[in-house]
């Protein structure tokens, strides 16, 4: 039976109203964390900062003035100078573009070997996956960062060769190496509950193969879940970084590291506390900007989390 | 519950002997060896001979088989880097300083965390569980030697109150603690809250309530105590991680202890010292699983261990 109060509702149904994408929610979800937003905001001025970071600094990163060394904070020189006499914001300015730099290339690399052994373990299923999570077992058991040094030890003892002959893309690679278990497992989590659904099936039964079903199929719908994960495996390999060069075992003289920068200020930090505070307030913003930005991204592409 | 423990135990030593089995497969694996480290590259004739007093030129399975026989006997060989003492010597010298070190972290980390995180799920959405929050979020990403370094610019330089280097008093275990305690309080803080928000969803917390319990009792006696149990799986195993020290904590302060071992002895193929801290952290999480294991049956009799009749 129609009464008169039902109408309203019937035509604001009938009204057209335009459908939001997925993408449009996500973004009013992430925009509407302040956290999140500060996160990105700093994630984006840091790119940005080491992006154009030879149009920013003041100074190449080995330009050293040894009559400037040890100077304290100045106009000329806004973070004062190194100890010998390098421009402290040129070194912390390049300091920033390596920990993006690692960061990124290590999480690529964490990526091109997660993803693929996820994909290869979910789908396969049998005694690929049995290999696959043996793999991930041994990996889980050794602690990250000794597992780094220990690879780092062997890269840098020359017995493998000079590998890629760049300190960058060696710390990079073996970060990559070291952190790719938590993608692959998380990949391989999501195609066992997604390969059940029935547009799957559908799928198979047009006669579709099964890489086809995987790339086409499984992994668009895999893809957020693993966004978040490799956005919040980015402080992680900047952290990784900052540490392995703090112990002076990653980048080299005269590429600045900030973790490097840190461990060489500590012989002069009594009088120059300028030394210890910049490259440190860098890497803390750096690796909480990336951290907000991922669990912004987790609460705004996962809604079932709330 | 002992003939329990003594299986488990027996089952421990087992597992000490694969994981040195491993341990010792992948140290002779792994190109390079002691006495190739680039730093003292020595004379062939000297290597040789290095390498026979050593014993490193028999086959593996000999020198693990006379590894074993030595280790059963108490006897784990001398260090590489510092020919002049044992390796056992050598930990029983340094692990002290990173215990003493240890002990008061892991009390901080989990009586402030676990408060925290009781707090923020009591109180969940309010400014008190964002707070708990971001600062778990604060703690667990920002480095440990970036707050120490912060620490000592604040306190010791700037404020000259506290002494930043090695362990006299108890004044030099105020910054070290609170450094290295800090992530581990944040994880223990989030863990303590998205347990205690599960467990205050169950139907016995609601019925607890129907029943007229005050909230207090509810809380104390239903609550806390059922989410305890995903707590203790998670948290306890950090502990072992906290008992064989920090390599950056232990350089910052200056502290003689057993963190730097780890990373040394890798570097410079120290094999002895390397087999001997794998058992060390092995034996730990060994001893932790099992101590989880037997927690589990206080917090929940429904959980009962293996090898025990049921009812028994």
């Amino acid at each position: 039976m129609e009464t008169v109060a039902d109408q309203p509702r019937v035509t604001a149904l009938d009204r057209p109203r335009r459908q939001r994408t997925n993408l449009e929610l996500a973004t009013r979800r992430f925009l509407r964390q302040r956290l999140a937003v500060a996160g990105l905001v700093i994630v984006v001025a840091l790119a940005l900062v080491s992006i154009f970071a030879p149009v920013v600094a003041p100074t190449g990163y080995d330009e050293a003035d040894i009559m400037a060394a040890r100077e304290f904070p100045s106009w000329r020189h806004p973070f004062g100078t190194d100890p010998i006499g390098r421009d402290y914001l040129s070194r912390v300015i390049y300091g920033i573009r390596t920990s993006f730099v690692v960061g990124f290339l290590a999480v690529l690399t964490a990526c091109l070997i997660g993803v693929p052994l996820g994909l290869a373990a979910g789908l396969r299923g049998g005694f690929t996956d049995f290999v696959v999570l043996r793999l991930v077992e041994i990996w889980t058991a050794v602690p990250p960062i000794l597992f780094a040094i220990f690879l780092l030890s062997v890269i840098n003892s020359g017995i493998l060769g000079n590998l890629l002959g760049n300190s960058v893309l060696n710390v990079a690679i073996v970060i990559g190496v070291t952190s790719w278990v938590g993608l692959c497992r998380l990949t391989r989590a999501q195609l066992i509950t997604l390969r059940e659904h029935e547009y799957v099936a559908a799928a198979r039964s047009l006669g579709a193969t099964e890489f086809q079903i995987a790339v086409r199929h499984l992994l668009p719908n895999a893809i957020p879940p693993l966004i978040v994960a490799a956005t919040l495996l980015m402080p992680a390999a900047i952290f990784a970084e900052a540490g392995l060069s703090f112990l002076g075992l990653a980048i080299n003289e005269p590429t600045p590291s900030l973790g490097k920068m840190v461990a060489d200020s500590r012989q002069w930090f009594q009088l120059y506390w300028h030394l210890a505070v910049f490259p440190t307030v860098a890497i803390a913003l750096s690796v909480l900007g990336f951290a907000f930005v991922g669990d912004g991204l987790r609460d705004a592409l996962d809604p079932r989390q709330n | 519950m002992t003939r329990y423990i003594l299986g488990r135990l027996i089952s421990l030593v087992f597992v000490l002997l694969v994981v040195s089995l491993i341990a010792f497969l992948l140290m002779h694996a792994i190109p390079g060896g002691p006495f190739d480290v680039s730093e003292r590259r020595l004379p062939e004739a000297t290597r040789q001979a290095q390498l026979r007093k050593y014993g490193l030129d028999q086959p593996i399975y000999v020198q693990y088989v006379k590894y074993l026989w030595r280790a059963v006997h108490g006897d784990f060989g001398v260090s590489f880097q510092r020919p002049t003492e044992t390796v056992l010597g050598l930990i029983a010298s340094r692990w002290p300083a990173t215990i003493k070190i240890g002990i008061p972290t892991i009390l901080l980390a989990y009586i402030v965390g676990t408060a925290l995180g009781f707090v923020a799920a009591i109180k969940q959405n309010s400014w008190i569980d964002y707070a708990v929050t971001t600062v778990g979020t604060i703690g667990l990403t920002i480095p440990n030697w970036v707050i120490a370094t912060w620490l000592i610019l604040i306190f010791s330089i700037r404020f000259n109150l506290l002494p930043s280097g090695e362990l006299h008093g108890w004044k030099h275990y105020i910054m070290p603690v609170v450094a290295y305690s800090l992530a581990p309080m944040a994880l223990v803080a989030r863990y303590t809250r998205v347990c205690m928000l599960e467990t205050l969803r169950a139907d016995y917390v609601r019925t607890a309530r129907a029943k007229g319990l005050s909230e207090r009792r509810i809380l104390v006696w239903h609550v806390a105590r059922n989410a305890m149990i995903p707590w203790i799986t998670i948290l306890l195993p950090e502990i072992p991680n906290i008992l064989t020290g920090s390599i950056f904590i232990e350089s910052i302060f200056r502290i003689p202890g057993i963190g730097s071992y780890f990373a040394t002895s890798s570097l410079a193929r120290d094999y002895p010292l390397i087999l001997a801290l794998t058992l060390l952290v092995a034996t730990l999480w060994g001893l932790t699983y099992l101590i989880t294991d037997i927690l589990y049956t206080v917090l929940d009799p429904r959980i009962r261990l293996y090898g025990r009749r049921a009812g028994g």
